[in-house]
């Protein structure tokens, strides 16, 4: 019985990895960087990521597309309106103030409906690199549900105290450039992914220049 | 060298230690230090330091003779070079032959920086010095200065000049010409930036020179600059696109139009940017043209001065560009569109309406709302209606942002009467944005035919409208939340339960606080305890004392929860330190499922009563330090513990 299970997961793991054997590494488009000289000290106690490694090469199917355009976005603040978080997928991530969205201070989050679940390989975002900032709190979640009460995965977290209340995350904070952020989904399953965050080192108010979703709309 | 570090160390020093001295320095003291000699260099050195803040013509004797002393001339030209007067200056001259090497160049710098022209004849004669660093500093010396007689000595050794002492000579010749042409002298200017512009090979003093030819021939430089633009020479070309943003004037902008058409695709895009900064609408006709260019560059660059530039007449340009166009080029006319400024902007894109394109229609509605002028929210309204859903949906995008309590009655209408859902949704969006703009405004509105259609809609109605219940602060909008969570509808009560939960109100706090504790479904109860969480300690306006809110997560927790649910009550209770949150807390580091979270909320509230409760917060702290957790949460553990011993 056992022997037969080994087999079987084998099957599995190497039919996985030759469909994964086409994949290709994911490139973004980056926005112009805008600031440079002394980098910015990271507040007492924090840890971030550091600025000189290279983030890992994410791989992805070679049909994965950015479907973020394609979902309805939402948001925790009842101020933003539909014209507005559409900003959030124009493909604009240049660091000028036209470019980025602001949302409500404090815990935040701005959520994708695909309408259907969708097989979702990395996320991209930019809150804002106007600034050598930090972000707080940024945590990324797929879900089944528009709640986020059902199946939620947490594809990122760097809330390391709970602050949120959704866990505390073992990811390292960073600090905002123009390359953004690249998140791994590793082929998530998901009709809905949002985006939670607590304001930065500047500000106790949230903001969004570009969100990026890598994945494959399944036919309907 | 090491000597020269310890002596400027020693200045430092000195100099600090005298400007942190509050007591009165007397400078003869100080002189008869500087005489002595007994007096270290130390002490001398910090003599000089002092001396600066006291010295008068007096002290000059004594400090020109550490002039020609290695390890004090320094700290002598240090009080010298600020001291006004005759008596300085001639004894910095005097030295200044019975030194070489970097005392003399020192000497030269500090004359240099006095700039007292009866130093020009000193330093002319040092052009000529076999060493190379006293020269050049001289040729500076003489550029600092400037002045007539600087300006032959330049003149004359220039030719004889070579390679860094060349280079010093033209710069300060150029320094000298800058400031004739500051003065207001510019034919002097004009003869040495002529001079220098014939005679020099290097593009940098070409672009600097033609530069100040075009600043000092007054009206004739225009037609200079013109012709350097027209002209493919690279560095008169950079120096008179430079000029071509600060020369004044309309001629002077209808001329560099002009030259649009026929430039190279650099220079057109030079040109593009200089003539959007300069703001003269009148050439948005031949930027305009350059809107059809084949370089994507060009059009850009167009695209965005038509912004700073144009009028109503581009608007349309404007609209097809981003609906014919993709990327950078979009984003650039779409920025455009809304910077519009001059003229009837407005009633040219609603005249553009009926244009044939349905996608540079959509492009004017998205600039309408974009633009934010009000008045337009009517035809907004009416193309709300239309039959193509693509123009419907961006027009209530175009309403959320636009719109006012003028135009809530025929959106509540649209949700109440479509069929569609997708209009049913977009009304409901813009009424949702609508209704948030007018309660921050604290205008008057009709909520009430809100709520009427909350109530007695149909579920397709109700299910639309519900969420915008979430940010309304209003007895009745209560009332139809409460009704609409008693509805035998499941759909209906899920919506009502999420904009519940959802909601500002805090005296829907025991509604949700009810659901989170008692509702069948698992979800809901997540969703109110995160509810619950949210308006007791992250929302700003609602104000409750300590007591209430631990008495708010103490109810939850006395209920069976999931680690999820957990979770969220321990940021709850994170956020509210004191020895009841610490009591609530720590039972639940035996909860293997939340002990990481509990240990996090431990340290935070034991950090924050230490002070006050340090018994119970040391024996919290003690016992997640008893416990197996990862090493940042371990780290901080200990780090409470050792601040709060």
């Amino acid at each position: 019985m056992k022997l037969r299970y080994c087999l079987l997961l084998l099957a599995v793991c190497l039919t996985a990895s030759a469909d994964q054997k086409d994949w290709v590494p994911l490139t973004l488009k980056l926005p112009s960087p805008v600031f440079s000289g002394t980098p910015k000290e990271a507040p007492a106690g924090v840890i971030v990521e550091s600025r000189t490694a290279v983030p890992p090469v994410i791989m992805v199917p070679p049909n994965a597309r950015n479907i973020a355009p394609k979902a309805k976005i939402t948001s925790s603040d009842k101020n933003a309106t539909s014209a507005l978080l559409a900003k959030i997928t124009d493909g604009d991530k240049e660091a000028d103030e036209d470019s980025i969205v602001q949302l409500r201070k404090g815990l935040q989050w701005i959520q994708f409906d695909f309408g259907r679940p969708v097989d979702i390989y990395a996320i991209a975002l930019w809150h804002a690199h106007d600034n050598a900032k930090i972000y707080r709190s940024v945590i990324v979640q797929a879900a089944d549900d528009k709640d986020f009460t059902e199946n939620v995965r947490t594809l990122f977290n760097n809330d390391t105290d709970n602050s949120s209340g959704l866990g505390a995350g073992t990811d390292r904070q960073y600090f905002e450039t123009f390359q953004g952020k690249e998140i791994n989904a590793k082929g998530t399953k998901a009709r809905y992914v949002r985006l939670y965050s607590h304001g930065s080192t500047d500000s106790s108010m949230n903001e969004y220049t570009e969100v990026e979703i890598y994945g494959v709309l399944a036919t309907p | 060298m090491k000597r020269t570090f310890a002596v400027l160390l020693g200045c430092c020093i000195a100099g600090l230690a005298a400007a942190q001295d509050p007591s009165p320095v007397d400078e003869s003291q100080l002189i008869g230090v500087l005489q002595s000699g007994t007096s270290s260099v130390r002490e001398k050195a910090a003599a000089c330091a002092s001396l600066k803040r006291v010295v008068t013509a007096r002290s000059v004797p004594a400090l020109t003779a550490l002039l020609t002393d290695n390890d004090l001339s320094h700290s002598a030209r240090y009080v010298l070079e600020s001291l006004p007067g005759s008596e300085a200056e001639k004894g910095l001259l005097n030295a200044l032959p019975q030194t070489s090497g970097s005392n003399q160049v020192g000497i030269v710098n500090s004359l240099a920086k006095r700039r007292d022209p009866t130093a020009v004849g000193a330093l002319s004669k040092l052009l000529g010095n076999s060493d190379s660093a006293v020269a050049v500093a001289a040729a500076e010396g003489l550029g600092h200065i400037g002045g007539p007689k600087s300006l032959k000595s330049l003149e004359h050794a220039l030719p004889s000049g070579t390679g860094v002492l060349h280079e010093a000579e033209v710069d300060s010749l150029l320094s000298c010409a800058n400031r004739l042409l500051a003065n207001g002298d510019n034919s002097a200017a004009l003869k040495i930036f002529r001079q220098l512009y014939d005679h020099e090979k290097s593009d940098g003093i070409a672009l600097a020179s033609y530069r100040g030819i075009i600043l000092a021939s007054g009206s004739r430089g225009i037609p200079l600059m013109m012709k350097a633009i027209a002209s493919g020479d690279s560095p008169t070309q950079g120096a008179a696109l430079e000029l071509a943003l600060k020369m004044p004037g309309p001629d002077v902008t209808t001329q560099l139009a002009g030259l649009l058409a026929n430039a190279p695709v650099p220079v057109q895009i030079s040109l593009l940017q200089c003539l959007g900064q300069r703001g003269d609408p009148s050439v948005s006709a031949p930027v305009a043209q350059l809107v059809a260019s084949s370089d994507p560059a060009v059009r850009e660059a167009a695209i965005t001065a038509l912004g700073d530039l144009g009028d109503q007449s581009v608007a349309v340009v404007l609209a097809k560009c981003a609906a014919n166009s993709t990327g950078a080029e979009r984003t650039a006319a779409r920025q455009s569109l809304d910077d519009l400024r001059h003229g009837p902007v407005t009633q040219a894109l609603m005249a553009a309406l009926s244009d044939d394109s349905p996608k540079v229609r959509l492009e004017i509605i998205r600039a309408l709302g974009d633009r934010g002028d009000a008045s337009v929210a009517p035809t907004i309204l009416q193309l709300a209606r239309a039959d193509d859903d693509a123009i419907s949906s961006a027009s209530f995008q175009a309403l959320g942002t636009l719109g006012g309590a003028e135009q809530v009655p025929d959106l509540l209408q649209i949700v109440v009467q479509t069929t569609s859902d997708d209009r049913r949704s977009g009304a409901a969006g813009a009424l949702g944005s609508i209704s948030q703009r007018l309660e921050s405004q604290g205008a008057q509105w009709d909520v009430q035919s809100l709520i009427n259609a909350v109530k007695t809609g149909p579920v397709q109605t109700r299910l639309a409208l519900l969420p915008i219940c979430s940010g309304l602060t209003d007895a009745s909008v209560r009332d139809a939340l409460r009704a609409s969570m008693a509805d035998p509808s499941p759909d209906v009560r899920e919506a009502a339960i999420d904009a519940l939960c959802d909601t500002h109100d805090s005296e829907l706090l025991p509604d949700m606080l009810k659901v989170a504790c008692s509702d069948p479904e698992k979800r809901f109860r997540t969703v109110a305890i995160g509810g619950c969480v949210r308006l007791a300690v992250r929302e700003e306006a609602v104000k409750l004392p300590a007591e209430k809110k631990i008495e708010i997560f103490k109810t939850i927790l006395d209920t069976p929860l999931d680690t999820a649910q957990k979770r969220l009550v321990l940021s709850g209770l994170e956020a509210v330190p004191n020895d009841q949150s610490l009591a609530l807390v720590t039972p639940m580091l035996d909860d293997k499922s939340v002990r990481s979270e509990a240990a996090q909320a431990v340290i935070h509230i034991a950090g924050s009563i230490s002070k006050t409760q340090s018994e119970e917060a040391g024996a919290a702290l003690k016992k997640v330090l008893a416990m197996s957790l990862n090493s940042a949460t371990r780290k901080s553990a200990e780090k409470a513990y050792q601040r709060f011993q």
